[in-house]
Order: structure tokens, then sequence, then C-alpha cells
């Protein structure tokens, strides 16, 4: 909220803070009013001075223009073209000289209008921000008084010396939310008294009250308007308000509409009161209910709006139609215009939850609306009630013919705090007199009710809601002490062993091991395109490849269609990261990441009742070819780097093959010849594979994209082999052994490896292919493949003999089994 | 001395002078060795000489070996001189021969970092496992229940509006911050209980410093006397096993539904070590996180005995705590994975 700082010094001495701000906001701050940041006003009006105007011409070239000699003071003489026709010689103005910069933003300079040279610019008031521009034509420059000391800052002559100070008030302390309110917090903090007397109140007083009223207020539901009061008035002058009151809520950044609703405002900022001021002559009859809206009944808003209402919002009514949606909004055809001879003024008290609950659900919110959601003091709405009746009625000249007094105005229940200074003590760590304590407690304004054993009883101040408890008691006592006495300690602990979360842990585990494998850690957004997902996903279903699928979990407000989900995959963020960093010229890349990815799946099967599963998950993308680099060799496709990574992640036996070979689901995104499954045991956990070109059409020249994503909850739930037993090795002498083979392209490598791996079963202790090879010298339509294998007895040792048996056979099976034949030499 | 002896003195002088500079002028092993057996060899010079004695008078005899003996020795002593001679030469030209330019690279050591913001998380949580903090993890669809209710957040507080919230389909939100995870923590463990919570957090805003995705750490700590100088004590020595330097810490009141008394928490700017810079806006302080003694109301949430267990919890922001220490002037920069930028940590 903004405050005006010559508005709370008219409540509290502000002398040695209007000149220097920054120390009151470090005071604000320590106490738990963020100042968010200040403005002084005077600053809007630099090189804005009072001048005289010595002598004025016709402007040579120009038949409504004129040319003015203006003195700003000790014989300096500044020639202004003007375009006003109200000043003569002799007038003093405003002048606003080369390098001033006007409210509305416009910025002085020297200048040539119509070849007469002009060195600034004699104002008006609405070019000044001091009025709204009015309709009728030009308005004239301002004159001012004679007495206007010339060559005075405008802004010290006008009193504008003003600060406006943007003060975050939390949400616990709705009392500070005007400018008494804070003042009266200003009064505690600065230890200067408050000055409860407004100039002019004393003028109202209980006896000169009428006693009658023409309106009979009645209140549906007392729980949600527990409090309601009206005042009638007739002969109101609607006009323009005194420009004191313009400026005062100018300058806190509110239009000035008229008198009457001018005085609302001013009330609300300067009491923290929501007012309504309602056309006495356009409520029907002389009931006014405070009721429910019923379903289907319209109402048109101040603001022009016409809303069809549901049933159930807290409304003004006359007799026939809705007046107010009450505490968030007028009604046009009841508000109050220049006609206006007659009104009614209303002061209630809603209940905050609900007109938050209305406001939020109507998609209306207003200065009352945000006012009553974060509670009014019932307590104090009398004198506010008073307060701004004789604003009224010295602002619009009207006369007080009648007050309503719907109210009841509960009893206060006076919430007593029991606490003692050792509780004190012992929650702030510092050592705390029951002496002083009761001084801070009086301080803030809790009174001293007795005491009960060690138990000081105390009765916050009634605009205090926010003190129910004793540790409520226990900050306001920290914070007007100011936090810097409280020491530093570390706590005296009880052991207590504990084991970090079994994901966090592994997932530290798993991302340094890739960051030492060449893989760089990427966190990406958790908020996807539904749009753009769906059209990767097309009707797949990650449920054949082992991973978590379901409904998008989408936000019921989102922030933009880019992010209107939670992703459902890890490889569509890290392909999009891939393509962002490829645009970006890098043209290779090793990245992953590990993250939870969240679904909605339909239906009470599931453990958890609401359908929203989460899941975590590891995602591997790698791009491009290797740099061309002087040692490499290799041409091993992207694609199978990449599962091999995977399958040599030293926590999980995954196999990229399962026994059962049914065909594999292959998503659209990837490239169907180059994707694989992976699998634990016979169950799939991930894939691998390489994108589909069409998502590449972007780049012009095409980069292999490869990615992969593992169902990381359920390998780390199921999968884990780290509960490792010895297993003996054997010493005796191995043999090695090498077997080339050319098989037909139709028969998987895998195939043929785990036939020899099987052929050996625990003979074989290590089995590789060091060559593989197609062209000339292999028949067409086959491939030629060189195997190293390493062959070991657990006890004994082989002889030649033995192994070379052995060769045969396996060949004669290779040959069976895969028309596999031997290279010809 | 005979004349026969005087003879072989002066032949072996000669064979000695031949052998040296036959010996002297091979340049490589093999070669040696053939002068060598041209010498001491079965057909050798010296073998023959040795041979010869047979023929001389007895008397002659003894000296005649001795002189060619002391000969073949001074031979093989000159050739293992110059054997090893060769040998250390031809093992300098190998070893000249194989010499690489150590300035070549090497074969490419690919080395991947761990995201800054993992970095940072990691390393909290490490400070605060020294102090015998668990790490927890939770949900990042949370009902309305551990979001807001259980922290003392009723539903349409005005506080509810400090946290821009996403709703989803039934009672549900994204988290908005990483505090539901202590009551989960509250609900289920034993007191006393010190744990660190930690994940992504979602909040409805997003301009040039919010994300509507980020990340949130904190602490909560709960046991029998638990007090607002032990917050202090323990925020102080994170910040410093963080920052890595002796910086102070100062409170500043603030209100959170869920702590009671609350504050907000300022460090020393740790670049410019509190002197004030273009970061800390000249202050020299910079806001790093909220904390608080928990609320009574949040343990009554949860059936905990808020007169017999007391406990503080405080609360950071990952990409904030990445930033200061690492002068990371755009939030932004988190999100977007540029390679440029993940490398640099």
């Amino acid at each position: 909220m903004k405050y005006s700082l010559r508005w709370l010094d008219e409540f509290v001495s502000l002398d040695g803070f209007l000149q220097d701000p920054q120390k009151l906001s470090q005071v604000l701050t320590f106490a738990g009013f963020e100042v968010e940041g200040f403005e002084d006003q005077s600053a809007r009006y630099q090189s804005t001075v009072i001048g005289i105007i010595l002598k004025k011409e016709k402007h040579p070239n120009a038949d409504r223009l004129t040319v003015c000699q203006v003195t700003t003071g000790h014989g300096v003489i500044h020639q202004i073209v003007c375009g006003a026709q109200n000043h003569q010689i002799n007038d003093r103005v405003v002048v606003a000289l080369p390098g001033a910069v006007l409210p509305n933003g416009t910025e002085i300079r020297k200048t040539q209008i119509r070849n007469v040279e002009s060195e600034g610019m004699l104002c008006s008031a609405s070019e000044l921000g001091l009025s709204e521009k009015s309709n009728e034509g030009s308005e004239g420059i301002m004159i001012l008084p004679p007495d206007a000391p010339v060559g005075e800052a405008f802004s010290t002559y006008w009193q504008l010396n003003d600060v406006i100070m943007d003060i975050k008030v939390t949400p616990n302390r709705p009392d500070c939310l005007s400018h008494r309110g804070l003042a009266r917090e200003l009064s505690i903090l600065l230890r200067r008294p408050l000055k409860d007397q407004v100039p002019g109140d004393e003028n109202i007083t209980m006896s000169l009250l009428p006693e009658t009223s023409f309106f009979k207020v009645q209140i549906k539901d007392k729980q949600l308007c527990p409090t309601y009061l009206g005042a009638e008035f007739d002969q109101v002058c609607v006009g323009p308000s005194p420009l004191w009151l313009q400026r005062r809520l100018n300058s806190l950044g509110l239009r000035s509409i008229n008198n009457v609703v001018d005085v609302t405002n001013y009330i609300l900022l300067e009491r923290g009161q929501p007012l309504h001021a309602f056309d006495w002559d356009r409520i029907d009859g002389n009931e006014i209910h405070v009721r429910g809206s019923l379903e289907g009944e319209t109402f048109k808003a101040l603001d022009g709006v016409q809303h069809s209402l549901k049933e159930g919002y807290l409304c003004i009514a006359d007799q026939k139609k809705i007046l107010a949606l009450a505490g968030i909004i007028g009604g046009f055809d009841s508000a109050v215009c220049l006609d206006t001879k007659r009104i009614f003024l209303e002061a209630a008290v809603f209940k905050p939850d609900f007109i938050r609950r209305s406001s939020r659900s109507l998609g209306i919110s207003t200065d009352s609306s945000d006012r009553f959601s974060r509670g009014v003091e019932a307590q104090e709405l009398w004198e506010n009630f008073l307060r701004a009746i004789q604003l009224m009625v010295q602002v619009t000249q009207a006369r007080l013919v009648g007050i309503n007094r719907a109210y009841n105005l509960e009893e206060r229940r006076d919430a007593l705090v029991r606490i003692s200074t050792k509780f004190v003590e012992q929650k702030l760590g510092y050592s705390v007199s029951e002496e002083d304590f009761l001084r801070v407690m009086k301080q803030i304004g809790c009174r001293h009710e007795g005491s009960d054993h060690e138990q000081l009883i105390l009765a916050p101040p009634v605009w205090r809601r926010d003190l129910e408890m004793d540790v409520d008691l226990v900050e306001e006592y920290g914070r007007i002490n100011g936090y810097d006495k409280i020491p530093e300690t570390l706590p005296m602990l009880t052991v207590a062993p504990s084991q970090h979360d079994f994901y966090f842990g592994w997932q530290s585990r798993i991302r340094h091991y890739l960051t030492a494998r060449g893989y760089h850690e990427v966190v990406t957004s958790f908020f996807v395109s539904s749009r753009l997902e769906s059209q990767f996903f097309s009707q797949f279903d990650y449920r054949v490849l082992g991973l978590g699928w379901g409904h998008s979990v989408k936000p019921l407000n989102p922030l933009s269609e880019q992010m209107d989900s939670l992703r459902r995959s890890l490889c569509y963020s890290l392909f999009e990261r891939a393509s962002y960093n490829i645009r970006n010229g890098l043209e290779q890349g090793y990245i992953f990441e590990i993250n939870p990815v969240a679904f909605h799946v339909n239906g009470a099967h599931e453990n958890r009742k609401t359908g929203y599963q989460e899941e975590w998950r590891l995602a591997l993308c790698a791009w491009g070819t290797d740099t061309h680099y002087w040692d490499i060799v290799t041409s091993c496709p992207l694609v199978l780097k990449l599962k091999q990574e995977v399958l040599c992640l030293p926590w999980f036996s995954l196999s990229d093959r399962s026994k059962d070979l049914s065909s594999i689901h292959v998503p659209p995104f990837a490239h169907p010849g180059r994707f694989g499954v992976f699998y634990y045991e016979t169950r799939p956990v991930g894939f691998c594979g390489e994108i589909h070109p069409d998502w590449q059409q972007e780049f012009k020249k095409r980069i292999p994209i490869v990615f992969a994503e593992l169902n990381l909850s359920w390998l780390l739930s199921c999968a884990l082999n780290v509960e490792k037993s010895f297993q003996p090795f054997s010493r005796f002498p191995f043999l090695s052994r090498d077997l080339a083979v050319v098989v037909p392209k139709s028969v998987a490598f895998g195939e043929v490896f785990d036939t020899i791996q099987l052929f050996f079963h625990s003979l074989i202790q290590d089995l590789h292919v060091f060559d593989i090879y197609e062209g000339q010298e292999v028949k067409p339509g086959c491939i030629q493949y060189g195997f190293r294998m390493k062959l070991q007895k657990p006890s004994g040792s082989l002889v030649d003999d033995e192994v070379n048996r052995m060769m045969e056979n396996l060949i004669q099976e290779l040959r069976e089994k895969f028309q596999a034949e031997l290279p010809v030499r | 001395m005979s004349p026969v002896i005087q003879d072989l003195k002066k032949k072996l002088e000669e064979i000695k002078v031949q052998a040296r500079e036959a010996l002297e002028s091979v340049e490589d092993v093999q070669a040696l060795y053939d002068v060598k057996v041209g010498f001491l060899g079965k057909q050798g010079v010296l073998t023959q000489l040795m041979k010869e004695m047979g023929q001389l008078p007895v008397s002659d005899r003894p000296q005649w070996g001795l002189l060619v003996n002391e000969a073949k020795n001074f031979l093989e002593q000159v050739y293992q001189e110059r054997f090893s001679e060769l040998k250390s030469k031809e093992l300098m030209q190998k070893l000249q021969r194989e010499k690489i330019d150590m300035t070549l690279p090497g074969s490419v050591a690919r080395v991947g970092k761990i995201h800054v913001l993992s970095q940072v998380t990691e390393e909290l949580v490490a400070i605060l496992s020294r102090i015998g903090y668990a790490l927890r993890l939770g949900p990042i669809i949370e009902s309305d229940f551990y979001n807001f209710e259980a922290l003392n957040i009723p539903a349409d507080h005005p506080a509810r509006d400090m946290q821009d919230t996403f709703f989803l389909e039934g009672d549900y939100v994204l988290r908005t911050h990483t505090s539901p995870i202590q009551i989960h923590s509250l609900e289920k463990e034993k007191l006393p209980l010190r744990v660190v919570g930690t994940g992504a957090v979602f909040r409805c805003d997003h301009d040039i410093s919010h994300l509507p995705h980020f990340h949130q750490l904190e602490g909560l700590c709960v046991d029998e006397r638990i007090s607002m100088a032990d917050l202090k004590g323990t925020i102080r020595y994170l910040v410093e096993n963080f920052f890595k330097k002796n910086l102070m810490i100062r409170f500043r009141p603030s209100f959170f539904p869920f702590t009671e008394p609350s504050a907000e928490v300022d460090c020393q700017c740790p670049l410019c070590d509190g002197r004030g810079c273009q970061v800390c806006k000249s202050s020299g302080w910079i806001e790093i996180g909220g904390c608080g003694l928990v609320n009574p109301k949040v343990f009554s949430k949860v059936g905990i005995n808020f007169q017999k267990w007391q406990g503080f919890a405080f609360g950071f922001g990952i990409e904030r705590m990445a930033m200061i220490r690492h002068r990371v002037d755009d939030i932004r920069l988190f999100p977007e994975n540029d390679l440029r930028f993940v490398k640099q940590f």
C-alpha cells in the first residue's frame, strides 16, 4: 500500500523523518514492514518555479499564440511562447524551465515555436497533474494569487514536499492498512504520541446525531454481515472536491471523481474503512436488505458491466433490485452522479473470507474487496463512521438527517493471553525481565489484567486480532525490541539418527556417475505445452515401454499455452533442450536429467485414490557426431553408444533384448529403424532411440539426436543389485580364440552373440566383437563378424584339442541356426 | 727375458693397438662383436697365440701364457667398455626415436558438469547433514491440506495471496513451497526430528525475476527446547559454510502463517563482504530466505503436543542461493540449460 508521509505526520509527528525517508524506511523494515520503495514528490517538479509575466505580445506568426517575457527572479528573464488566453501582464504563473519533466512525462526543452524561441512553458493545472483535464476547450494556465513568491520552487509553494512510501503490509496486520493505522504503529516504533484528534473531529458528538432514519436496514445473515451502519444526507452538492482532497488522492494514485466518492476513498485511505455512497433517490422504497443473491439475478456494476449472478453472493438490495455487491462493487443504477441531491452512506463490516471468495469467483477485485478480504475491524467502525460523516458534511455541505444502526457490535470477547516471561526468554534465547516485558506490551496497547501464578494475563488491543496466543506476544516483544537482540546459538539436540531420502541418494549417485561419464546434467522446466507434447507422442502409450503414462496434469490457471501442463516424459524436454543448443551452434552434446514426471490415471485401481501419479525418470540425450579428432577411428553409431552407456550403468543389470522377441512398439517420434527397448529380466523399463527425421526438419544439416528414458522409480525399487556376494574366479590358464563368421544380415547380431555365449556357457570369460565388416570380400546380403573369446575352466586346464573340437561344434551350430559361413580366405 | 717373449711382447702390443682401434672404430654392437671374435674367437689372433704355446720351451710357457691372457683380458675389458658405450648409445637412439610430442592432446576425456542447482542443493544438504539433518522429498502434486491447511493457511485467508498458486482438478495444487514436506515428516516420523526438504515448487508468476517452476530447500528441527537464538545460530552456520566466508546474518520481522515468530533472513553480501556493491544495492546485505519458530497451530494440525515439542523452520530459494554465490544475473538461465551456461560450474 502507498502511504503519504505528510498524511502520516498528521497523526504522529515524523519530525526528522520527512527529510530523511531512508531512515524511516529502516525503522519500518526492521519492524516487519518492508518498504518496497519511496518517491519524493518534490522531485516531480524539478525546474518548475513561480514566475511573473513582464511582457505579453502577439506571436508574429500565429494568431492564437502569445510571446511572453517572464522573470523567475534574480533578474533572469525567459521568453516563453504560450497558447493560453487567460494570462495578463503581472500575473504570477507556474513556469516549467528547460530540464523540467511534467507529471505526464513531457520534457521541457529550449525550442523554437514558429520561428520564435521559447525557453520553457507556462503550465495549466492539468499539466501539473493537479486536476483532471477539463473537457471544455482550453482550461488556461494556472494563475497564482498575487502573493505567490516569485522564484520559489512550485513544489514548495504547493506544499508538494511529500514522500510517498510503498510499504508491504503482511496479512496479519490489516490494522496497518490505513494512514491512521500505520501511524498508530509508528507511534509505538518511534515512541511518539498518536495525535488522535483530527482537525474538525470534535464537531461530531453523539448528541447531535439524529435519532431517526428513513431507511430500515435488514440483515439476513449476521455471520456474513455482523455490523451495518448507514448515514442519510440531504442537500448534497455533488461537484469537484476541494484541491487539497484531490491532491491527496492524486498523490496516492487515485483519480478524483466527485466530492462524495472522493470522501469515501479518503476515509478508506485514512481509516481503512471501505464506504459506499448510494443515490438515495434511486433506491426504491425505504428498506435496505443485506441478503444473498438469487440464482439468475442480474446486476449492473458501477463500471457498466452487467452480471448475471449465481445464488448466494452477499448483496445490498432495495425492495426491487440489487444496489451493490456487498463489499465488492456498487451498482450503476444507484451510483452518485452530478444530479444527486440526497445520499445514503454505508459503513459496514463483512466477513473477510466470504468477500474474498466472492470477489475471486466473480473475478471482480476492487480496493474495497481487497480491504474487506483482509479484515476490517468492527470495533473501530463507529469511530470511523463518525469521521466519515464529519468529512462528508465538511466537503459536500450536506445535512445529516438520519442514522441507521443495524449493528450488533458484539461485546468484545476479551481474548486474554496468558504468558510467562520464562516462556518469552526460552523462545527468544535471551533474558527478559517482567518489567520490560510489560512495558513493551503496554506500548503495543495490551492491558495487563493481572497475574496468575507465574503467568501474566494480558488483553491485546482491539485492533490486533492477530495477537491470540502466547507466541504472538513473544514475536511482538522480540519485534519491538529488535531481532538484533537475539543471540546466535546452536541448539542442544537429542541424537536422532535418520537416513536421507532413498531417491535423493540415488539421484545424487547417478548424477555424479554420469557427469564423470561426460554427460552434463540439465534441470528443465516441469511445464510443457500439452499441444506440442501430444504432437510428439501422438496416441502412443508409454506403458508398452515400461514407463508410466496417463492424462496430462493441467493446472486450471495456466500461465500460457506453452506451459499448460506438467510433462509426462523427460525425453521430450531433453529433445527440446538439444534443439535449443543446436540452434545456438552447439553441434555436439551429451546431457541427462533425473527428475519426476507426473500424470493422471483415471479410476480407483491406482494406489492413490486421487489418480495423480509421479514417477522418477532418468533420461539421457546425445547429439552430433564426435568432433573430428586425431585418434577417433570408431564409426559406432551414436544411438548404440548411448545404448551401451545405459547398459553399463553399474547398479542395474539391464539388457537390450528380452527372451520374448515379440514385436517392439516404436513411438512415433523415434526413427523406426533405430530404436530399442531396455529390459530388466523380461520387463521393459525404458528405451533408447534416435529422433525421427520428421522432427529434425528445422536443421539444414541432419544431426543425429538420440535419447534414452528409464523408469527410475521402478528400477530403484525392484532392480537394484547392491547386495553383492563374492564369486570365486578361476585361477587356471585360459585360452583365447578368434572366430570370424559370415551371416545373413537378416540375423540380428545379438542372436549370434547369445548363441556363442550360451554354447560355451560357464567356460566363457570374455566375448566381444572386434570387427564388423561388410563389403567386397563378403557375400552380398551378408555381414562378417569377428569375435574374440577367452575360455577358461573353473577348475583344471583347458586343452587345445578340447577347445578345437568345441569350436568346430560351435561353427556347426551357427551354420545350422543362421546359415553362417566361415569367411573365404 | 728370452727373445721369444720379447717378440711376443712386441706382437701383443701391436695387437692391442690394432684391436683397440678396431673396437673403437665400429659403431654397432654386432660389428663390435665381430671384431671381438676376430681377436678372441676360436680363430682369433690371441687364441692362435695361445695355441702356439705348446710348441715353446717349457721355461717360456708360463710367461707366454701370462702375457697372452693379460692381453686377452685387456681386450675383453676394452670390448666391454665399448659394448656398454654402444649399447647405451643405441638405447639413446631408440628413446629418441620413440619421442612423443607431449603437447599433442590425448584421447578426449569428456567431462560433464552437474547442474549448478543440483550442486547448490547437494552442498546445502551436505552442510546440514553434518549437524544431523536428513533429507526428505515429497510429491509435487499436493492436496490443499498439505500445501495450505496444515500450514495454518486456511481457505480464503489473505495469506493465500502470498503465493500465486497453480490449481488442479479436485482439491489439489502444484506445491507452492517445500513446506508440505515438513507436514509429511511430522505426520510420519518420530520426534525429535531434523529434516531438510528440497525440490521443485511452482508459482503462477513469470517475469524477469520469477520462474513458474523453481526450487526450494528448507530445514525443520523439532526438539523439546528450541529458540530463535538456535535458529539464528543454525542459519549462521549454514550461511558461513555455504559461502565459505565469515558472514553475519540478521533477522527482520516478517509473517509466515506456519511460523511464529517469523523472520526474513539477510546475510552480509558475500560478493562485497558487506561493504556494499551493485548486487546488494549498496546496502551490504542480501535477502536469502525466511524462517521462524514452528507455529503451535501447525503442530496441532498434525496432532503433536505443542506444550512438549518446539521447533524451527527455515527456507531458501535454490536459484537465489546459486545466483548470489555464482553471480548469475538472470534467473532464466537456469531452466534454459544452454550448455555454455551449464559447463561453467
